[in-house]
């Protein structure tokens, strides 16, 4: 059995064909790897209720397990998790209307739109992984934390007149490694 | 022709020195963008992006500060007193974060024009030069907030801001 750091560095790939095996650990690393991706698209895509986003989500990694001998290229399993995410999210809205509950079926086009953002935010994160510590605590302050360049200056020892120029080049390895990573994968 | 309606505001209502300062800021910012877009540097994409940063920022800062100037100005009118010490100096917090992304405007505004071409370094000196009034503006406000003493941190923070945000100015305005 693998150790859970030696795990999360497998790709997808990898992870898929531990989970075929039965390797229950492999599949622990694959819904934490996922977990936030899913729920993500049944609360921002399909704007579920909270408490219907988490019995989708249980039926989403549900019926994965039950399917993952199906998927014929273990490197699109997340174009495959956002299909069967979707499905099941519209499986959950046909029966919540059919039982006499108000729920309304989103506009497909702003599913996709919405879709698109969220892949947009997993290939931006990924990519970040792949950057230094530097440029990911540089763009990380900077960005998400709105901390000005003189406090970036103080925390990381960096000359204040170069915070700005660090952040662009920083950006830049940003946008390499994001667009090496987003190449469009169409589920198998 | 754009026509211009009397009852039309750019800072909402009520008016802030707050809200201005950050409105001001976020135009140097916005400008500094469209400087930074307009030639192919190396930089160029990373300043537009920290640029857009800052545009947000500022504003999300001007709804702050005007939310916590209201607040203070009800409770100086008596309505909250014991609450007054504890409301002014969350008004101050504001204005000392509008300085501060001021600056930062300011800075990259500079960077900019360094690496920018006539007629576009104009556009980025006068980025820095109006970031740089927006800082000190915010920096007033600081000073004459009624929480904060001469020698208050808050008070040196924001002149140290302002000092550098005009430098950077000056800086920018050499860089033709």
């Amino acid at each position: 059995m693998m150790a859970l750091e030696a795990l999360s560095s497998l790709d997808d790939a990898a992870l898929v064909e531990r989970c075929r095996s039965g390797d229950g650990q492999a599949w622990r690393e694959l819904v934490s790897r996922y977990s936030r991706y899913v729920y993500a698209i049944c609360i921002q895509a399909f704007r579920l209720p909270r408490e219907e986003a988490e019995d989708t989500f249980q039926d989403v990694f549900a019926r994965a397990y039950e399917r993952l001998e199906g998927l014929r290229d273990g490197s699109a399993l997340r174009p495959w998790l956002a299909q069967l995410t979707r499905r099941t999210c519209i499986d959950h809205l046909r029966a919540a209307a059919r039982g006499g509950a108000p729920a309304e079926m989103p506009d497909a086009g702003e599913v996709d739109r919405n879709l698109m953002r969220i892949d947009e935010a997993v290939a931006v994160h990924q990519a970040m992984d792949e950057l230094s510590g530097d440029c990911r605590e540089i763009l990380d302050r900077f960005f998400c934390r709105d901390e000005s360049y003189r406090e970036i200056s103080d925390v990381l020892g960096i000359p204040a007149g170069t915070i700005a120029s660090r952040i662009s080049r920083c950006l830049s390895k940003l946008r390499n490694a994001y667009l090496g990573r987003s190449e469009p994968r169409e589920p198998s | 022709m754009t026509t211009l309606h009397t009852d039309q505001t750019l800072l909402g209502d009520p008016a802030t020195g707050g809200r201005a300062a950050a409105v001001a800021g976020a135009m140097a910012a916005e400008l500094t963008r469209a400087a930074a877009r307009a030639r192919e540097w190396e930089d160029g994409p990373g300043a537009a992006a920290q640029a857009t940063a800052l545009v947000r920022r500022l504003l999300e800062l001007g709804e702050i500060g005007r939310e916590a100037h209201a607040e203070a100005v009800r409770a100086l009118a008596g309505a909250d007193d014991h609450r007054l010490a504890e409301l002014l100096a969350a008004a101050a917090e504001a204005p000392l974060l509008i300085c501060s992304a001021a600056t930062d405007t300011a800075l990259l505004a500079a960077t900019v024009a360094e690496h920018a071409e006539a007629p576009v370094w104009a556009d980025a000196a006068a980025a820095a030069v109006l970031a740089a009034g927006a800082a000190a503006m915010a920096a007033h406000l600081v000073s004459i907030n009624l929480a904060v003493g001469e020698d208050d941190r808050r008070a040196l923070l924001a002149r140290d801001y302002e000092r550098t945000a005009s430098e950077a100015a000056a800086r920018a305005r050499r860089a033709g």
